[in-house]
């Protein structure tokens, strides 16, 4: 936990973080009221719901519960643990060896392998091994992941997310307001320095 | 166009149409329509054959008729017996149902080299508190699974160690303000020579 940290410290420069919690649910949606009546749901904000991905920023993950978490996570439908790898090239057998012993059967899981892959060599080495275990799976880009898991987990699947942060984000400037703004230091020069 | 040619046919159709709809419906009782040809020479048929059994039936019939009225049903529904099993009790409480701890139903019979969530998340943190208690080959006997997928789980997940950072303070407003002191102003040029003031 703490090598990976360290190594995903190391190589943020920390601007900004990406949220995620601007979506509408499908859950909450009521029938038609009324001309000029609509409303809004945000998913995230629903505890009822369990646990979901508020932001990803380079160094860990956000969570609507108001806790920040450093480094990559495996993330339930109302548990977070720390995973303990670097990078895509350490997704084994051995990795994820809690989402194959688990009972009952996890419906997907969804793996946000951090940024966008050059290429899908790691396919070859993945494929098999969730076949053997007959796991459902999704791989992801991190930030696509987080999304796909809140949304799995508000329809109550039994969801697993297997996330790694990214290194690369692309953030508006309203995330980076956002952020500012949690961080009470709206009016200063300097950048955030953490998460 | 119909109604156009079929005003032309009948032009008087609509003369005085609500006056005479007035005095049809003000008679006390209606006029019944003609019968059907048919009808009428099958009426007359009968009315000529067996002259005395239409007069028989015109006639009312008082003995009938207080049988009718004497006769009255009382019903009731069926009672309608459900059989319960007493050892699948109905559900009575109509609350809705509550989440899941861990978001599913944690089954109480897991198979062999299976856990829960709830048992991993309990041997994990329990290792992490007591690396030499919960040593790897006793939770493999407590949880039944293989050593080496326990040596893999604890080696890759780990519970999180909570930290809270201290809360941030504005240093304008939380500092207590220093007491005021009351007193000439003097320069610094004067007390260094040593001069008194006045």
């Amino acid at each position: 936990m703490l090598s990976s940290v360290r190594n995903c410290l190391k190589a943020a420069h920390l601007k900004s973080f990406r949220n995620f919690s601007l979506s509408s649910s499908v859950n909450g949606a009521r029938t038609y009221d009324g001309e000029g009546k609509t409303s809004v749901h945000i998913l995230n904000n629903d505890n009822e719901l369990g646990l979901m991905i508020n932001g990803v920023s380079q160094v860990g993950f956000r969570l609507n519960n108001n806790m920040t978490v450093l480094g990559p996570m495996a993330i339930f439908a109302r548990s977070v643990l720390s995973w303990n790898i670097n990078s895509v090239d350490d997704i084994t057998e051995e990795s994820l060896s809690l989402f194959t012993t688990l009972e009952p059967k996890l419906d997907i899981i969804v793996i946000g392998i951090g940024d966008k892959p050059d290429n899908l060599n790691f396919y070859k080495r993945l494929v098999p091994i969730l076949r053997k275990h007959r796991l459902s799976v999704e791989i992801l880009p991190t930030e696509q992941a987080c999304s796909t898991f809140n949304f799995l987990n508000s329809e109550s699947r039994h969801v697993a997310g297997a996330m790694i942060p990214p290194y690369t984000l692309r953030t508006t400037d309203d995330d980076t307001l956002l952020s500012k703004l949690r961080y009470q230091n709206l009016y200063e020069m300097n950048d955030i320095k953490f998460l | 166009m119909g109604k156009a040619l079929s005003t032309i046919r009948n032009p008087l159709r609509n003369f005085n149409l609500e006056g005479r709809a007035h005095a049809a419906v003000s008679k006390n009782k209606p006029t019944a329509a003609p019968k059907h040809k048919a009808d009428q020479m099958n009426y007359e048929q009968i009315l000529h054959d067996h002259p005395d059994i239409v007069e028989e039936s015109r006639k009312k019939h008082h003995v009938l008729d207080k049988h009718l009225k004497d006769i009255y049903v009382i019903s009731n529904d069926a009672e309608v017996i459900k059989e319960q099993d007493p050892n699948k009790p109905l559900p009575t409480d109509r609350k809705p149902v509550e989440d899941f701890e861990y978001g599913v139903k944690q089954p109480t019979i897991v198979p062999h080299g299976k856990i829960t969530l709830k048992q991993a998340l309990e041997f994990i943190s329990q290792h992490q508190n007591n690396p030499a208690v919960w040593t790897s080959s006793k939770i493999s006997d407590d949880y039944l699974l293989s050593e080496e997928k326990v040596k893999n789980i604890l080696k890759y997940f780990r519970v999180y160690e909570l930290y809270v950072p201290p809360t941030k303070m504005n240093a304008t407003i939380g500092k207590p303000s220093l007491p005021k002191t009351f007193g000439k102003r003097v320069q610094r040029a004067q007390l260094a020579s040593g001069q008194k003031e006045d």
